[in-house]
């Protein structure tokens, strides 16, 4: 279903572009970066996760002239501790989050500056644990999915032929919070992302 | 222009906020059981004296709390329930007293009185806890007095001193003799409110000794009442003693268990090894629970029970006496404990021969 919505929007976008710009010449972009992903979730991810790895992200796009329609892929893991309260033992917690986005990037001919608009479509998992097999009731996983938006600012000046750096920061809010096993509702685990690639532009 | 004004202010966006979830303590206080005391094991009362008992109680609390772990949206929670004994005075007009035969004693606030010749029990309880009843033998004042000797009758023992206790009728002589030891004791001490008493002789002579406890009504002497105790002695690691060292299979709660007594490293005394089964409520039948200890000089069983068990701590004794060089029996009482868990615990009775 999240595939297929994917796909529609990217259609729909493209025949929105094309139609305004009509047949010349178009451009695919595919890009790739890591970055830095700091989640949100009311400021206290790094409470919970000091062991943060790189995010990656992969990128592809379809445009003529300034107006492209992309689709952004994102994996981002990290792990640290949960937090225990009432017994003495160690909480462990694994956090593994993919973010699959679709929209626009506005980028003229002649720069290297260009804006993302994406809706997203986001998953996470979260597996908490104690290191003491007497409270293993304790230990769980759950997931969320859920959509949000995002929208980034970049800067890919060309190096050499097709190839461009890619430096950008994206920021990603989630339209809607679900609750939880428990029953407390989830933070915005959306967030600030610092990422540096490179992209290929291929005209036709 | 307008494009970056509208990126701007959607970076600003809003943040959502999780919450914590409350610490929940919720504690009860519950009266668990209730004792009379004193509380020997029959008191003998003669008609138209009285005597006055106390009452005291187990509480237990139990206190529930919730322990909980989170991260950033998964969210995990368990109560525990600990418990807490203590021991406390009741007051003995808060409980309902009575008694299984009022022609032979009646009962009112802690105060027994005898009646008339014949057997009662009284108990007392406070709400729906009720007292183990104390068994009270009324004797006519022209008779013999009520005289009983605390268990084992039949006993080994590895040193020449014995303790010998019961409980006696009030005002009675009491008397106890063993004659290889030459002890003969005319007017053996006892509690005047409760007529326990404890009596030591030394200098026994090893093997079959008889003791014999006799109380006589002091206005008519030839009203007595005499008791037996018999006792083995063999001291340590004579051929006697020796006797016990060997396999043992034991048996408790249809179970057998085995266990080995040999003679220690250490001089003149007996080790013991082995394992047990003990059935646990709440866990279930507990196989193999590693035995150790020794045979103590008096005969008894000074035995230690220990075992890990899915994360439990298995921790307990076993006491028990020789009723000759080949059989034994006795009792045992272990927990189960477990970070999180209630305490879990385990007792019943046993006996063993030699193979």
């Amino acid at each position: 279903m999240k595939r297929t919505l994917l796909f529609f929007l990217i259609i729909a976008s493209s025949s929105a572009v094309f139609s305004q710009h009509g047949s010349g010449t178009f451009t695919i972009l595919l890009g790739g970066n890591v970055g830095i992903f700091n989640v949100d979730a009311g400021g206290n991810f790094n409470q919970y996760y000091t062991d943060r790895k790189l995010a990656y992200t992969g990128l592809f796009g379809l445009g003529n002239g300034s107006t492209f329609v992309i689709a952004k892929y994102r994996l981002y893991t990290a792990s640290g501790s949960s937090k225990l309260t009432n017994v003495d033992a160690t909480g462990t917690a694994q956090w593994k989050q993919r973010i699959l986005s679709a929209g626009i990037r506005l980028q003229s001919d002649n720069s290297a500056f260009y804006i993302d608009a994406t809706y997203l479509f986001n998953h996470a998992e979260e597996s908490i644990a104690t290191l003491n097999p007497a409270v293993d009731v304790l230990s769980t996983t759950q997931k969320i999915d859920n959509n949000g938006v995002a929208f980034a600012l970049g800067l890919a000046p060309r190096i050499a032929g097709p190839i461009a750096l890619d430096f950008n920061v994206e920021y990603s809010v989630m339209l809607r919070n679900p609750v939880n096993d428990a029953g407390r509702q989830t933070p915005n685990i959306g967030g600030l992302y610092y990422g540096g690639g490179l992209i290929f532009y291929f005209n036709n | 222009m307008k494009t970056f004004l509208i990126c701007a202010m959607l970076f600003a966006g809003a943040l959502w906020w999780g919450c914590q979830p409350a610490e929940e303590k919720k504690t009860t206080v519950d009266l668990a059981s209730l004792e009379i005391v004193p509380n020997p094991d029959t008191l003998n009362l003669q008609v138209n004296s009285s005597q006055t008992f106390g009452l005291r109680g187990t509480k237990v609390a139990s206190s529930e709390q919730t322990i909980t772990n989170n991260g950033i949206i998964a969210d995990a929670n368990y109560t525990v329930t600990t418990t807490d004994t203590s021991t406390v005075v009741v007051s003995v007009g808060d409980a309902v007293w009575s008694s299984s035969n009022t022609s032979a004693a009646s009962v009112s606030k802690g105060v027994v009185t005898a009646l008339g010749p014949g057997l009662a029990s009284i108990t007392a309880s406070v709400g729906s806890v009720t007292s183990p009843p104390l068994l009270v033998s009324v004797q006519a004042v022209n008779t013999a007095p009520g005289l009983s000797l605390n268990p084992p009758t039949f006993s080994v023992i590895f040193r020449d001193t014995i303790a010998v206790s019961g409980n006696v009728q009030q005002q009675a002589i009491l008397i106890v003799t063993e004659k290889s030891s030459g002890h003969n004791d005319s007017a053996v001490a006892y509690n005047k409110s409760t007529g326990s008493f404890t009596e030591l002789i030394t200098g026994l002579a090893s093997g079959f000794r008889t003791i014999v406890a006799t109380a006589q009504n002091p206005n008519q002497r030839n009203l007595a009442t005499t008791r037996y105790k018999y006792v083995t002695y063999y001291p340590p690691w004579s051929i006697g003693a020796d006797s016990i060292v060997g396999d043992w299979l034991g048996t408790t709660l249809g179970e057998n268990f085995e266990f080995n007594i040999s003679k220690s490293v250490i001089p003149l005394r007996y080790d013991i090894n082995g394992h047990i089964d003990i059935q646990f409520a709440g866990l279930g039948l507990v196989r193999d629970i590693t035995l150790t200890g020794f045979v103590n000089s008096d005969g008894t069983l000074n035995v230690s029970l220990k075992q890990t068990y899915q994360g439990f701590t298995i921790s307990g004794s076993l006491t028990g006496y020789f009723k000759t060089t080949g059989t034994g029996e006795g009792s045992y009482a272990a927990s189960a404990k477990k970070t999180g868990w209630p305490s879990l615990s385990g007792s019943a009775d046993w006996t063993a021969v030699k193979q």
